[in-house]
C-alpha cells in the first residue's frame, strides 16, 4: 500500500493534501447520494409522485394537493428523521468506540437504547404517559412528550453511569466493558416485560413501539428537538476531534499530549448517550447502525477523527434512510419497523467485515 | 536548570513508591535512569510530568511548578513518551501531527503541517508519510512516536525504555536520534534504560535507581562496579573496551555451576 512514495518533499506536500482530500471527497460523495436518495424516498410508496410534483410541493407551489398533503405531513418528515437519527446514532456510536476504546461499543450493544426503552416503558405505564391513536396505520401517540422523553433518557442514563463506573472504577477490560452491556440489556429487557405485566393492552402496545424502532411516527416538532441534540452534540464531538484522536494512541500518551482523558471519556459518554437516549424516545430502538456505519467508515478512511466523524454520520445517515425507504415499500401496504431491515441488512454485512478483517 | 525535581515522594495508597527524589537536568543533556524492575523509575517520569500527583516534594520545569500547571501547559513543555503506544489506523503523518496537540485550537495550520513534515525529515521517516502505522515495524513505529514527541517542542523530553524490543542496530538508530535531537535542540532528555552499556554510550548522566530512592547520580564515575552491584544485586566488572566503558555481569547460570561442581567436586 502506497509503496510509491516519492522521496523528495514537494511531492510528499501534494500527496498529503491529495489524501485529506480524497477523504472529503468520499464525505461529499455521500452527501450526494443521500440527496439522491431522499428525492427517490419522497417519490416511491402507496402514492407514486413524479419529481415535478416533488420540486412544486417541497417550495409550495402546491399547496392543498393530495401529492403535496402526503410529501409535506408524511414522506418528509420519515426522511428527515432517519437521516438525523441515523446521523445521530452513527456519531454516538463511533463516540462510544473511542471513549470506552471497544470497538462494539454503542448504544444498542451497551444497553443504552434498552435501558431508554425501560424507561420510557415506566413512564408510559406508571406515569400514564402514553396512549395509542388509531388515526394512521398502528400510529402511537405519546401524549406526554416530554415526561416519556425524560423516562427515557433517564433509563438511558442509568446505564451508561452503570457502563462508566464499571469501566473506570473497577479498570475492565474492553471485553468485560461489552460483558457488562449484555448484563444490563437483559436486566432492561427483563425490566421491560416486567412493567408490561401490570400494563393495559393500550399500554403494551405503546411499549411495543418503543421495542420496534421506526421513522414514520415522528412529527416535526420531534424532529426538531431531534436535530437540536443530534447537531450540538455533533458540535461537541468535533470540538474534541483532537482529543479522541490522542486517546486513541493510548491513555498516557493522550495524557502526555494535554489531554484530560477522564473528562474527555465521560462527557463523551454523556452527550453520546443524550443522542442515543433523545432518538430512542421518539423513534424507539433501532439497532445495528452506530456500529455499523462507524466501522464500514473506518474501513474506508482509517480513524482519523477529524474525518473519521462527519463521515461516519453521513453513512449512518444513508444507511437509515435506504432501510426506512425499503421498510416502506417491501411489503407494501403494511410498513416494517425499520429496527428489522437495519439488523439484516447490519448483521450479515458486519459479519463478513470481520471475515475479511487483515488486522 | 531545565528541570528541578526537590525531595519528591510518591504511594499508591500506603505503598510507598518513591521518597526523597532530588535531581537537576541542564538542557542539552541526555540522562539515563538505571534500576531494576520495580525500583520507581517508570513512576518517576509519571510523577515529572504530573500524570501522577506527588504526596510531597516539588517538580519545577524552567522555573514553573508543575502542579499548578494545567495539562496543555505541561504538554508544551514536556512530551512523554511512555513504554506502550498504542498504533490506530491512521498515517504516519497524521500519528506524528498529532504531537502538534497542545498547540491546536480548531484545526491544524500550515505551521502545524510545516513543523511535522520537518522532523519526518530529520528523523528520516518521510517516506513513511503516508502509510499505515499499523503496516510498521517496531523500529520504524518507535522513530515516528519520537517523532510525535518531537513536533511538541518540548523543553523536555521524558521516555520510558524506549529501546524495548529493537534489534541491536535500531537500538543504536534510536538512541542517536535522542542525543542528536538534545543536542542540536538543546533539549533534555530523561530515558528509563534496561541496556546498561547502551545507557553508558550515550548518556551525559545516569540516576541509579534502588527502592524507590536515588541510589546515586552524577556522571560516568558513578558506574562503578559497586553501585551497579548493589542496584541490581549481581556482581558486575567495568572495563574499557574499544574506547567504551562495559558493564559485563559476572554470572554464573545454572547450569554452569552444576558443570563446575561435577569437575571440582
Amino acid at each position: 500500500m502506497n509503496s510509491v512514495v516519492s522521496k523528495n518533499s514537494a511531492s510528499a506536500k501534494i500527496n498529503y493534501s491529495k489524501y485529506t482530500q480524497r477523504k472529503t471527497n468520499f464525505g461529499l460523495g455521500l452527501l450526494i447520494l443521500i440527496i439522491l436518495c431522499s428525492v427517490w424516498a419522497v417519490s416511491v410508496g402507496p402514492i407514486h409522485i413524479g419529481v415535478k410534483d416533488i420540486i412544486k410541493s417541497i417550495f409550495g407551489k402546491a399547496a392543498g394537493s393530495e401529492s403535496s398533503l402526503v410529501i409535506i405531513n408524511m414522506r418528509l418528515p420519515a426522511i428527515v428523521a432517519a437521516i438525523v437519527a441515523g446521523f445521530g446514532l452513527a456519531i454516538s456510536g463511533a463516540v462510544m468506540q473511542i471513549v470506552l476504546r471497544n470497538p462494539l461499543g454503542s448504544p444498542f450493544t451497551l444497553g443504552i437504547s434498552q435501558g431508554a426503552a425501560f424507561g420510557a416503558a415506566v413512564s408510559i405505564v406508571f406515569l400514564g404517559t402514553g396512549v395509542i391513536q388509531s388515526n394512521f396505520g398502528d400510529a402511537v401517540v405519546v401524549n406526554n412528550l416530554t415526561v416519556t422523553t425524560i423516562g427515557s433518557f433517564l433509563g438511558a442514563l442509568a446505564g451508561t453511569i452503570t457502563i462508566v463506573m464499571l469501566a473506570k472504577w473497577r479498570d475492565l477490560s474492553p471485553e468485560a466493558v461489552i460483558l457488562a452491556g449484555i448484563a444490563m440489556s437483559s436486566l432492561f429487557n427483563a425490566g421491560t416485560m416486567l412493567v408490561e405485566c401490570f400494563a393495559t393492552d393500550t399500554e403494551v402496545a405503546s411499549i411495543v413501539f418503543w421495542l420496534f424502532g421506526d421513522v414514520t411516527r415522528a412529527s416535526w416538532g420531534q424532529i426538531n428537538i431531534m436535530s437540536g441534540v443530534v447537531l450540538t452534540g455533533f458540535i461537541y464531538f468535533m470540538l474534541n476531534r483532537w482529543n479522541y484522536n490522542a486517546l486513541e494512541s493510548g491513555e498516557e500518551t493522550a495524557k502526555g499530549l494535554g489531554v484530560n482523558t477522564e473528562t474527555t471519556r465521560i462527557v463523551g459518554m454523556i452527550v453520546s448517550s443524550l443522542i442515543a437516549a433523545v432518538t430512542v424516545s421518539f423513534l424507539g430502538i433501532i439497532g445495528f447502525i452506530g456500529l455499523l456505519a462507524p466501522h464500514i467508515t473506518r474501513r474506508i478512511i482509517g480513524n482519523d477523527n477529524r474525518f473519521l466523524l462527519p463521515v461516519s454520520g453521513l453513512m449512518g445517515a444513508l444507511i437509515l434512510l435506504v432501510s426506512s425507504t425499503l421498510s416502506r415499500i417491501l411489503i407494501h401496504p403494511a410498513i416494517l419497523p425499520v429496527g428489522i431491515i437495519t439488523s439484516f441488512l447490519g448483521a450479515p454485512l458486519f459479519l463478513y467485515i470481520l471475515a475479511r478483517r487483515r488486522r | 536548570m531545565i528541570l528541578e525535581v526537590r525531595d519528591i515522594a510518591f504511594s499508591y495508597g500506603k505503598i510507598p513508591i518513591l521518597s526523597h527524589i532530588n535531581l537537576e537536568v541542564e538542557k542539552g543533556k541526555v540522562i539515563s535512569v538505571l534500576g531494576v524492575n520495580g525500583a520507581g523509575k517508570s513512576t518517576l517520569l509519571k510523577c515529572i510530568n504530573g500524570i501522577l500527583k506527588v504526596q510531597s516534594g516539588k517538580i519545577l520545569i524552567n522555573g514553573k511548578e508543575i502542579s499548578k500547571m494545567s495539562r496543555t501547559e505541561i504538554a508544551r513543555e514536556i512530551s512523554y513518551v511512555p513504554q506502550r503506544s498504542e498504533a490506530p489506523f491512521i498515517t504516519v503523518f497524521d500519528a506524528v501531527l498529532l504531537g502538534r496537540k497542545p498547540y491546536i485550537k480548531w484545526d491544524a495550520t500550515k505551521k502545524d503541517i510545516e513543523i511535522t513534515r520537518n522532523v519526518l525529515k530529520m528523523l528520516d521517516i518521510e517516506k513513511l508519510s503516508l502509510r499505515y502505522v499499523t503496516e510498521l515495524s517496531g523500529g520504524e513505529f518507535q522513530k515516528v512516536v519520537i517523532a510525535r514527541a518531537l513536533v511538541q517542542q518540548p523543553k523536555l523530553m521524558l521516555l520510558d525504555e524506549p529501546t524495548n524490543s529493537l534489534d541491536i542496530k535500531n537500538q543504536f538508530e534510536v538512541m542517536d536520534i535522542i542525543k542528536r535531537i538534545s543536542r542540536v535542540h538543546n533539549i533534555a532528555s530523561v530515558v528509563v534504560m534496561h541496556d546498561i552499556n547502551l545507557a553508558l554510550r550515550f548518556s551525559d548522566g545516569f540516576v541509579l535507581m534502588k527502592e524507590g530512592k536515588i541510589f546515586a547520580s552524577g556522571g560516568i564515575e558513578v558506574i562503578t562496579s559497586e553501585n551497579v552491584e548493589s542496584v541490581y544485586g549481581i556482581p558486575v566488572t567495568v572495563e574499557k573496551i574499544n574506547g567504551h566503558i562495559l558493564v559485563e555481569p559476572i554470572y554464573q547460570t545454572s547450569l554452569e555451576k552444576a558443570f563446575l561442581s561435577m569437575h571440582y567436586g
